[in-house]
């Protein structure tokens, strides 16, 4: 709530994973200065230090269960390239069909569960006309729930609910913003496939079950996966089990087809004016997935791999996540200290960092936002702060040339009737991720018929034993596990030494995107992206949740800490000098 | 589909899954003639022998029985091989409410499948009831005066 | 037509145009996920009639969301089947459309209006030597949960974090996590393990508690009973093999490709109690054994700080080695083992429900 010296707080920022505040410096109605704060810290780096590093995956998954899966593989991935141990291609492949998956399942949640309120009224569906729903559905869609009786169902239980005066989830929210522009029978649509749309991600996540176990947090292991395949077996990938998976391939793709990439485009025509704000850096990375061969071929990556600087895509960077000089993390204002001073960038394998508390006691209203205010640190690429995630990847498969996105992403543009600059911008952010689905979506065809094609020319192996025992590895080695996340490039770096992890450190998207300033007073990507906002109703900041949505925020993988040097707990002070 | 028997060691989904998939021809068939894979958990033939002696009580003094099928850990496939044993009788009834639902008799009469399925067509719940008449087909006497005044308004000059 | 403030489970149903019929499906699977037996139905049916949906907290702390992602993934009841029909979720920063003072405000209001009745669900452990490393709204969970949980009937908590301190706990334990069971003390406790749990654990407390207004029956962890009553081993398909000492060595070898036992890379089936074996996971489709991966001993305190997920268990945390040598001489026995893996969780008739007159 906006006080008296023109700070706003948003805290909880809900509808996103973890704990996030913002506090907007308000002139009139414009946000001047944007500060982002993760609140939670939990000290998972600390806890992997001399653990085996084939057990750290499960650990690391552990960073967050919404994105599950995507620290698990950058944490196997660590370990492999530590030890360049090589895993089979049916187990590259079967872990490409679970990023796609989670990709598909991820975003599509996030458009419908956690962004979609921003956009679409619940209460206003209450006037729809079912009848005129199911024209505007049929108008955009051959989507098969789309008739007047089952809008008209829809509206009933929405209806049951209101009236029951407990409206739980859609209690108290901004309902009747003048920002929401849909029409009630564009509501109603998108509420009916609000629904859908939490049926559909349970079928479509039996995917991860079928490979890994379950979901969330699926199963992983060093060198391979731990499903063997059989044919002739009940308990392996057998046929019944990949006719399954094949079943859920189309079933994903029909539902971006007809469903996300449809209602994107419907509720961004009412709200173009979100294709001129919010952009934020300008500045933007990917690091790269989808291997065609083993992690240390990017040149071989389905998405590529690259840096785009001031919205330059004729002029794209080489990242190298090795090199000391281009990755950095720094605390300037975070709550943690490093031993060569505030001011210091280190790289994250000589990373270090001691927790150290001196924000206000809790319960309080206001953050110091001139000294530290986060528990996220602020990594940046060569002194630069960027922008990573859906828009990142997006700009990048234009950059480079890669057709599907080209037409998709002109398509868009064409129809939406805005100019090519729109994708910097909040609404441009949040097409991207429908247009990524789109692509990732289509992409898993093609992986699942080379994983069939092996299998069928014989070569069943799944898991590559040569370097699991320990004694097969060299007395010390690092590494660093590469992954593209569904909410942008994720780096987990190991250290090993004697068997055990001596060192790992993740810097992951919501990092590069939610952390505070720099010793420079660079902003990051969130609070470059608010600066500037109008706020209609300040009450009311719906806009500032617009844009933090469009990054699709994840902040308890965005707050980790690494303690290298000491091998005693960490120490904590708090303000008024107490040390804990 | 309670009753579709998947057989995993049937090589012509893969070759069906990859026709479709990439137009390429399947495994050799000789390949998939083994079974060593077979799984096999005991709990079968254990839930076939309680519905057998629940029939005989059924006969003996009219004590109905009813299994919970999801509470039996049963392996991969095991819960198919099942219900194939019990095979499919004359009688089956459907209803839909919250959901489709499914009474299908046995080939051994007596014994009845209850399959519920959700909003979404997932199985909800799977019990084999041993009785002569599963309860849900009964009107509920609710519903009958529901239907009524319904058809008294219908009338209604 | 105008629904009752009130509104019961069967209202809710009703005003959806949902038969009688219906509504008796509704509670022989309700029986089902609560893990009573067929015969409960109509007691289960009689008690439903007059059930009232229930307000709902969901409190987050130091957590991953993992929990709140498993009860999307609920077969049934689902997500919406509970927020429309039987809970009112009252507060939930995953999923409530409201935010920053909002939020606040909607949790405030279910608090007020709900006052002794409501149910509190917590996931993620809690810093309470320092308050400051996880802060909501600049109010740190510690003093949050102790406000909520006041006014709260009973209180739930959700994944192994909450439960047992979880990860965070986990050595050396950096941020000083604990379990809500340290600060919540005079409240009914109960605690749905898991990392995270089964989403159909969790549904089925919900609807326990919604269906008689009580707690179910607890073990000595203060685990549903009807839940985690029994280990993943007693349960397990894969038994069998354990019995006739057929084990995979690797995880693509030839014992793994014929299901045999995961035992011998490092399995901890033997020491955790869970559903997983009966229920599977994700609509049936499968479950960590099953798909070639041992059981990492989730739903079990302190389970991160075992020894290594893929070391077999020790003689000293469970006489494992010695049962091996035992079971791989006496195969022949198999078939018997096997039957008394059958065993089913459910109760006797009644007796669930006399335990609801306390």
């Amino acid at each position: 709530m906006s006080n008296d010296t023109g700070r706003l707080v948003v805290d909880p920022v809900t509808r996103i994973e973890g704990h996030l505040r913002i506090e907007a410096q308000l002139n009139g109605d414009v946000i001047e200065q944007a500060y982002s704060s993760g609140t939670m810290v939990r000290g998972l780096e600390i806890i992997l230090r001399g653990r085996d590093p084939r057990d750290a995956w499960a650990f690391a998954q552990r960073i967050c269960g919404v994105c599950t899966l995507v620290h698990g593989m950058a944490s196997v991935r660590s370990v492999e390239d530590a030890l360049r141990a090589p895993i089979p291609p049916n187990a590259q492949a079967i872990r490409n069909l679970m990023i796609a998956a989670q990709y598909v399942h991820d975003h599509v949640m996030h458009f419908y569960h956690l962004h979609a309120l921003d956009w679409v009224d619940v209460v206003s569906a209450l006037n729809a006309d079912p009848k005129a729903t199911s024209e505007l559905a049929q108008s955009i869609s051959p989507y098969a729930k789309s008739s007047p009786g089952h809008f008209a169902d829809v509206q009933r239980r929405v209806k049951a609910l209101v009236e029951s005066g407990q409206l739980g989830i859609f209690a108290n929210a901004y309902w009747g913003h003048p920002g929401y522009k849909l029409p009630p029978e564009a509501n109603l649509m998108a509420v009916s496939h609000y629904l859908d749309a939490l049926q559909w991600q349970r079928e479509v996540v039996q995917l991860h079950a079928i490979f890994g176990g379950r979901n969330p947090h699926p199963n992983f292991v060093v060198g391979g996966v731990p499903s063997p395949i059989d044919l002739n077996s009940d308990s392996a990938l057998n046929a019944k089990r990949l006719g399954q998976v094949a079943e859920v391939i189309a079933s994903m793709r029909r539902f971006v087809d007809e469903v996300y990439v449809p209602d994107t485009l419907a509720i961004a025509g009412f709200y173009k004016d979100w294709g001129a704000q919010g952009e934020g850096l300008g500045n933007f990375a990917v690091f790269g997935d989808f291997p065609q061969g083993q992690m240390w071929e990017p040149e071989k990556f389905l998405i590529p791999r690259g840096v785009i600087l001031n919205r330059n895509l004729n002029d794209i960077q080489d990242f190298d996540p090795a090199d000391a000089s281009q990755v950095q993390e720094f605390v300037k204002h975070s709550w943690y200290e490093y031993s060569g001073g505030k001011d210091a960038g280190l790289h994250p394998w000589d990373g270090e960092t001691t927790l150290r508390y001196n924000g206000p006691k809790p319960p309080y209203q206001q953050l110091p936002v001139e000294q530290e205010y986060s528990w996220l640190k602020s990594p940046r690429w060569r002194g630069q702060a960027i922008e990573v995630g859906p828009l990142a990847r997006c700009l990048m498969l234009y950059a480079k040339g890669h057709e599907q996105t080209k037409e998709l992403v002109n398509m868009t543009l064409s129809k939406l009737e805005v100019p090519i600059e729109a994708l910097f911008s909040t609404l441009g952010r949040t097409a991207a991720r429908t247009l990524e689905t789109k692509i990732i979506a289509d992409m898993m065809q093609g992986i699942f018929d080379g994983l069939i094609a092996n299998v069928k020319a014989g070569d069943t192996k799944t898991f590559n034993a040569d370097k699991w025992e320990p004694r097969s590895w060299p007395a010390s080695a690092r590494g660093v596990g590469v992954m593209e996340a569904p909410r942008g490039g994720l780096l987990h770096y190991i250290v090993i030494d004697g068997g055990r992890i001596a060192n790992y450190q993740a810097v992951v998207p919501s990092t590069w995107n939610a952390g505070p300033r720099d010793p420079k007073g660079q902003p990051g990507a969130y609070e470059a992206a608010l600066k500037g906002h109008r706020l209609e109703v300040p009450k009311q900041p719906l806009e500032i949740l617009r844009t933090i949505h469009s990054f699709d925020p994840c902040l308890a993988c965005a707050v980790h800490v690494t303690d290298p040097e000491q091998g005693e707990l960490v120490k904590v002070h708090v303000s008024g000098g107490e040390s804990y | 589909m309670p009753f579709e028997a998947l057989d995993p060691r049937d090589a012509g989904r893969l070759e069906a899954l990859t026709a479709t998939a990439s137009g390429a021809h399947g495994p050799d068939p000789e390949a998939c003639e083994s079974v060593r894979g077979r799984v096999d958990s005991g709990n079968v033939p254990l839930l076939l022998n309680e519905v057998r002696y629940a029939l005989e009580r059924l006969l003996d003094d009219g004590t109905t029985h009813a299994i919970d099928v999801r509470a039996i850990p049963l392996g991969p496939g095991e819960e198919d091989r099942l219900l194939d044993a019990l095979g499919r009788g004359e009688l089956r009834a459907e209803f839909d409410s919250l959901g489709r639902s499914e009474v299908q008799e046995c080939a051994y009469p007596g014994v009845w499948c209850v399959t519920h399925y959700n909003e979404a067509g997932h199985v909800a719940g799977r019990f084999l009831e041993v009785t002569f008449t599963p309860a849900l087909l009964a009107s509920p006497p609710e519903d009958v005066r529901t239907g009524l005044e319904r058809l008294a308004a219908e009338l209604a000059p | 037509m105008l629904v009752d403030p009130r509104a019961t489970v069967a209202d809710m149903l009703r005003a959806r145009g949902i038969s009688r019929r219906g509504f008796m499906k509704f509670c022989a699977t309700t029986a089902s996920l609560m893990a009573l037996a067929p015969s409960m139905t109509p007691k289960v049916a009689e008690a439903l009639q007059k059930a009232r949906r229930t307000s709902v907290i969901w409190l987050p702390f130091q957590e991953c969301t993992g929990c709140k992602e498993s009860l999307t993934r609920a077969g049934g009841p689902t997500l919406e089947n509970l927020i429309f029909d039987a809970i009112s979720l009252d507060y939930s920063e995953t999923l409530m459309a409201a935010a920053g003072h909002q939020a606040e405000e909607a949790m405030k209001n279910a608090i007020r209006e709900n006052w002794g009745n409501y149910l509190l669900l917590v996931d993620g452990s809690l810093p309470v030597d320092v308050p400051e490393y996880s802060v909501i709204g600049g109010v740190s969970n510690l003093e949050m949960l102790k406000e909520v949980a006041a006014g709260a009937k009973a209180v739930v908590a959700i994944g192994t974090c909450s439960a047992f301190g979880g990860l965070p706990a986990a050595r050396p334990n950096p941020t000083g996590a604990r379990p809500i069971s340290d600060v919540v003390k005079d409240k009914p406790l109960i605690n749905v393990p898991g990392c995270p749990p089964m989403p159909i654990a969790i549904t089925s407390v919900l609807v326990h508690y919604l269906t008689f207004g009580t707690l179910p029956e607890l073990d000595h962890l203060n685990r549903p009973k009807s839940f985690f009553g029994q280990t993943i081993h007693d349960r397990c398909y894969r038994r069998p093999f354990y019995e006739r000492g057929q084990f995979a060595e690797s995880f693509d070898d030839e014992g793994a490709k014929a299901g045999w036992c995961l035992f011998k890379v490092g399995c901890k089936g033997p020491t955790t109690y869970n559903g997983c074996a009966t229920y599977k996971w994700n609509l049936g489709a499968s479950w960590p054994v099953e798909s070639g991966h041992g059981c990492l001993g989730c739903s079990e305190p302190n389970f991160w700080d075992w020894q290594g997920f893929y070391n077999p268990l020790s003689t000293t945390q469970w006489g494992g080695y010695a049962q091996i040598g035992a079971a791989a001489a006496a195969g022949a026995a198999a078939g018997a083992v096997a039957a008394l893996a059958a065993r089913r969780k459910q109760r006797p008739v009644g007796q669930d429900v006399q335990e609801e007159g306390k």
